[in-house]
């Protein structure tokens, strides 16, 4: 029968050759190879996408599983000598039918929980865009990969309304340009500052009454309307700030001597018994320029003191920066042992950036008003086309256009492959209902409004939601560290679980890192957490995720690891008899060769 | 024809590396009748980086990051140590603290043949105030930092671990006798009301003034009533005295320093001998790689003891024991084959492991975990495994190059060539079984912490892809396509693969994304042992297909 085999045996059979797994192995060598290498360079959503979650790879892991399966169909009848063989063989199948289960039935998210909180949600990867409307809600998932362009998601009836995907940008960067608006929006205004450094042309506008603050290199920018005449009045009033200090201790048990600054510059304090401080010059801008402290007002705001300390055995000078506390307590050679035991330099409650702010009103009145790190300056008028120097630095601000009521739009644009920072998918949704359309752009984690005549439409585009079967009630999150050192050690949920069925008591459960909870076929994990007020953790992150895949998978690993060490157990037996029959060979051919000499 | 050396000179050969192996394990000795009697104070417990440890550790420790080395000018660490600590306006003058990069050198103007500058040149020096600091900001805005900024950034840690240490910060010897197990220093407790750390206070000061005046009898009086009053103080959180002892005992014998150079003479001994039949030499041989052996397994016990943890959490503890799974495979094939080849391939590269481990400038601190490696079992049994894998590939590594310089040397030892590769093939099965059941430990830990046995992260994908690769030579012989050549050829390309795993996929895949110590002259180093490596297969290669006329 051998020798009339049909092609499609033949081919049959060949799936299940070794010549098949060895293509198989090495192609995988590439392919994962090519995989680290994407996720390297682009991304790790790059990666998963394009290799590892595509669908020629899953057909790559069938062809193995099939490889497999063949190989072993192959030995049929199976041999004593070859149940190692197929154990270890089949150990893999069910190691990939178990992963296939994990893939398509299993899910895992994340819960964020606030401190004293409860939930019973769990936020899944996968996006959806969700509708609300007067009597209805509908939820449709949005799978990357796919062409979504003119999609209908779904058909208008009665107070549904219709839903179009005009575009979908999984990865793009939005721009928002400045427009006319309609009476009720807030007033704008187009700007330009040019100087040593900055070219910068931008707007802003007053979002509904309340300033809003624009960064721009160094200076941010505001636009404040103002509600009333007693308001500018007060603005147009300067205010010094606190200003700088600079503390000695001349002994660790001596009272602190503080120098005020700059009303105490080049002035002499006596600072324990015959020493003498002075401070010689102050910087608010300090650059080093060639050895050199020099104040250069375009540099960002770095202040520095020089401070001379006079003994009567000589005097010493030393460089003092408010951000560098450690340097300045280091001190000083005198015989005498009179130390300075700490001397420091502190600042003021510095403003990183110079604020401009434009005071619209009331009526055709414009204010500038500048806030830098030596206090609030005095409100002066400005106009439209009228540019203005800031401090003594050379830089210019004008005023280039003041529209009474403005207004944003928002453009979307794809990123270009390999562009890391601020991307985000977006999808362009049109809404109709009763022959009133509306087309807008939704970033992802976001929410939009809109009025479709005269009923309101909420649209969201989020994270898929699942609902657990029990809630999650946090009672304190804490970072533990080892003793003596900011190293965390341990971060740890205390939580209260309520399984949803009321036959089955609440109870009180702790989950911190490698200790997870197991609950009605879920599993939570400490993930991580977030920092509230005062850089204290005030919720906690866990990972929840339910996984029927993984009895199987832990079964094949059982197998496998019993399948290759029997399997090695034989093939060791083979190796050292086969060893030891070599040396024996060779003992008698060098005896031979000894009795011929 | 066998060929080896006369007789007489195995002797001499011998003798030349029992006195070589003398010479590198021999103390210096310490001799200085008037010397501080600094060494009363190694065994009193500081807590530092989150651990409770010897005196003697930190000083090793401090002095270590901050001057590069244990010793320097005659003078030890306990000496460098409080030498800062009580006598600072000595010390912050001396050039002590190590500058490795020359342009940070010749930016901040200073002497480019010096390799260590003293305390008040760097901090007093205005270039590198300026540069630390915008190096500081930089870093915290998560910007990329110039190498020049990274090295100003570890200068600057290095002199902060200084003035710590002269300000007595850094001092933490005192473990006050409250519910909450705080520790303190001598300069804070100053002004304490309670009585009995104002005696300690007091003994701390005329410890330090002894010190200075170079009284060493009140200095060692007050050393050694300190010792039992700081233990005292709150004997609840005080190390017990047999816990200080071994660390102060691992620190002073250092065991991978000594079992290094073991593994050195053993593996020069069997190859130098060039396989000779002299049974006492191959076993004087063994005797040298056992003792080797033995520092090394009471080194990785000591650590364990000491960390109260499986010494395998980072980069040195992994190199250390990859190193003893490579001997104790090796012993292990050895004694089951008795071949010599094993004993040779695991003495030269486990003293290639330590070599690497003592030598390189990586962590060698026992140090706390981090939450995600802590609290479970999971990080040992999964790490040792692993690194067993591995230590059986790098031994099937030195096997293959036995095989493929046989080729080359000797073409007509094809009975050598023959039985390395049987050898090799017996090893890479080993590793593939330890590699599975590794790669498995991993994923049941994943899902037990994380929740995914699996996720493509680069280090799981790197060692499937190291697996594949080691299964596709297993395949190969198996259908008989690879001989003895591509086996050995290989089997170094499959470690190549097994060192991206290890090695790579941390410092050069991920060189674009974090900012890593070394790892430019990591990926140089890497690339021409990939090349060295190719070269040599393709030489072999080449000799093999037009073998040598007889």
């Amino acid at each position: 029968m051998e020798h009339r085999k049909s092609p499609f045996i033949h081919f049959f059979q060949f799936l299940g050759k070794v010549q098949f797994t060895m293509v198989l192995l090495l192609l995988g060598v590439v392919v994962m190879t090519v995989g680290t290498i994407i996720e390297s360079r682009e991304s790790r959503e790059i990666a998963q996408s394009v290799i590892y979650g595509a669908f020629w790879f899953d057909t790559f892991l069938f062809l193995i599983g099939l490889n497999l399966v063949i190989s072993v169909i192959n030995r049929i009848p199976i041999q004593r000598h070859q149940w190692a063989f197929v154990l270890v063989h089949f150990s893999i199948v069910i190691l990939l039918i178990g992963s296939w289960v994990s893939h398509s039935i299993g899910y895992e998210g994340q819960a964020m929980i606030y401190e004293g909180s409860t939930s019973n949600q769990l936020f899944l990867d996968t996006k959806q865009l969700r509708l609300d409307w007067v009597g209805g809600e509908a939820i449709f998932p949005i799978e990357p990969g796919t062409d979504l362009t003119g999609k209908i998601l779904q058909e208008e009836e009665g107070t549904r309304p219709a839903v179009r995907i005009l575009e979908y940008i999984p990865r793009g960067t939005q721009k928002v340009l400045l427009g006319e608006g309609r009476p009720q929006d807030p007033p704008g205004i187009r700007f330009s500052i040019t100087g040593d450094q900055e070219f910068v042309n931008d707007w802003e506008i007053a979002k509904g009454g309340r300033a809003t603050v624009r960064d721009v290199g160094s200076y941010e920018v505001e636009v404040v309307p103002v509600p009333s005449e007693a308001f500018l009045a007060a603005r147009r009033e300067a205010k010094p700030s606190a200003g700088y200090r600079v503390i000695l201790h001349a002994r660790a048990d001596s009272s602190p001597v503080e120098i005020p600054l700059p009303e105490g510059l080049g002035k002499d304090f006596q600072i324990g018994d015959g020493i003498v401080a002075k401070v010689e010059s102050f910087f608010l801008n300090a650059r080093l320029v060639k050895g050199v402290l020099e104040d250069v007002p375009t540099a960002a705001i770095n202040p520095a003191v020089i401070v001379e300390i006079r003994t009567a055995s000589g005097s010493e000078r030393h460089t003092l920066f408010t951000q560098f506390p450690d340097f300045n307590v280091i001190h000083n050679r005198d015989p005498n042992q009179k130390r300075i035991e700490r001397l420091a330099f502190v600042g003021a409650a510095s403003i990183p950036k110079t604020r401009i702010s434009v005071l619209v009103g009331p009526g055709e009145q414009l204010h500038l008003q500048l806030t830098t790190d030596s206090g609030i300056e005095a409100a002066v008028p400005i106009a439209v086309k009228e540019g203005i120097l800031l401090q003594s630095s050379g830089v210019k601000f004008e005023l280039t256009e003041r529209l009474l009521h403005a207004r944003s739009n928002l453009r979307v644009k794809p990123v270009p492959d390999g562009w890391q920072g601020g991307e985000s998918p977006y999808l362009k949704v049109e809404l109709n209902s009763q022959g009133v359309g509306e087309s807008f752009w939704i970033q992802y984690g976001s929410m939009a409004q809109h009025e479709l005549a005269g009923q309101g439409v909420v649209t969201v585009f989020g994270q898929e939601i699942r609902t657990l079967p029990f809630t999650i009630t946090l009672k304190e999150f804490e970072v533990l560290t080892h003793p003596g050192s900011s190293r965390p050690s341990e971060y740890r949920s205390q939580i209260t679980l309520t399984p949803a069925s009321k036959s089955l008591p609440p109870r009180e459960e702790v989950i911190s890192m490698n200790r997870p909870l197991d609950e009605q076929g879920f599993r939570l994990f400490q993930s991580s957490y977030k920092l509230g007020k005062g850089n204290e953790p005030d919720a906690t992150i866990l990972s929840i995720s339910h996984d029927p895949g993984v009895p199987i998978v832990y079964i094949s690993f059982g197998m496998l690891v019993l399948g290759i060490t029997w399997y090695l157990r034989n093939q060791s037996r083979q190796a050292m008899l086969l060893s030891r029959a070599a040396d024996r060979a060779r003992e008698q051919l060098a005896l031979a060769g000894n009795d011929e000499r | 024809m066998k060929k080896s050396f006369p007789a007489p000179l195995h002797g001499i050969l011998f003798g030349v590396l029992l006195l070589l192996c003398a010479l590198t394990l021999a103390l210096p000795a310490s001799a200085e009748g008037d010397k501080l009697p600094l060494e009363e104070t190694r065994d009193w417990a500081v807590l530092a980086d989150g651990r409770v440890k010897p005196l003697q550790t930190f000083a090793n420790e401090t002095v270590l990051s901050v001057v590069g080395r244990k010793k320097i000018d005659g003078l030890n660490a306990l000496e460098i140590f409080w030498g800062y600590a009580l006598s600072p306006e000595d010390f912050k003058g001396r050039p002590l603290i190590r500058i490795e990069s020359p342009t940070l050198k010749e930016a901040l103007e200073f002497d480019a043949g010096a390799r260590r500058f003293s305390f008040d040149d760097i901090m007093g020096s205005l270039q590198f105030q300026e540069l630390a600091r915008s190096a500081m900001d930089r870093q915290r805005d998560d910007m990329d930092l110039t190498s020049m900024e990274k090295d100003a950034l570890s200068v600057y840690s290095k002199a902060t671990r200084v003035s710590d240490l002269m300000r007595g910060d850094s001092l933490t010897i005192i473990p006050l006798p409250d519910r909450e197990g705080n520790w303190s220093t001598p300069r804070a407790i100053q002004a304490s009301p309670d009585a009995k750390t104002q005696t300690i206070s007091g003994k701390f000061a005329a410890m330090a003034m002894a010190y200075n005046k170079g009284n060493v009898e009140v200095f060692r009086s007050s050393a050694i009533e300190l010792r039992s009053d700081l233990r005292n103080l709150n004997p609840s959180v005080y190390p017990s005295e047999t816990i200080i002892e071994r660390e102060v005992f691992y620190g002073d014998i250092n065991p991978f320093g000594k079992a290094w150079k073991f593994y050195l003479v053993g593996t020069l001994l069997i190859f130098l001998l060039g396989f000779s039949t002299k049974r006492w030499l191959y076993i004087s041989a063994l005797a040298l790689l056992g003792l080797g052996f033995a520092c090394h397994t009471m080194g990785v016990g000591l650590r364990w003891y000491i960390g109260g943890r499986a010494p395998v959490s980072n980069m040195y503890e992994s190199l250390i024991f990859m190193g003893w799974g490579i001997m104790a495979i090796g012993f292990v094939q050895e004694a089951i084959y008795k071949k010599r080849f094993f004993a040779l391939a695991g003495g030269l590269m486990s003293f290639i492991c330590l070599a690497f481990s003592e030598n390189l400038p990586i962590d060698s601190s026992i140090s706390p975990l981090v939450p995600v490696l802590a609290h479970t079992s999971w990080l040992a049994i999964h790490v040792m495994t692993i690194m067993l894998s591995y230590s059986a590939f790098a031994l099937a590594m030195i096997l293959a190059h036995f095989a493929l310089f046989t080729q080359l040397w000797r073409p007509n030892r094809t009975d050598l060539v023959q039985s390395l590769a049987l050898l090799l093939y017996n090893t890479l099965q080993v590793g593939l079984l330890f590699l599975a059941a590794g790669i498995i430990c991993g994923a049941v830990w994943a899902n037990e912490s994380w929740g995914r046995y699996w996720g493509w992260d680069p280090k799981e994908t790197w060692s499937l892809i190291t697996f594949f690769i080691y299964l596709a030579i297993v395949h190969g012989r198996f259908a008989g396509w690879l001989e003895e050549f591509g086996l050995a050829a290989s089997s170094i390309i499959g470690f190549l693969s097994v060192i991206m795993t290890y090695y790579g996929v941390n410092f050069i895949l991920a060189a674009g994304m974090h900012s890593y110590g070394f790892s430019e002259g990591g990926q140089f180093w890497m690339l021409t042992f990939t090349l060295l490596e190719l070269g040599v297969i393709a030489i072999a290669f080449v000799r093999h297909r037009r073998p040598a006329a007889p």
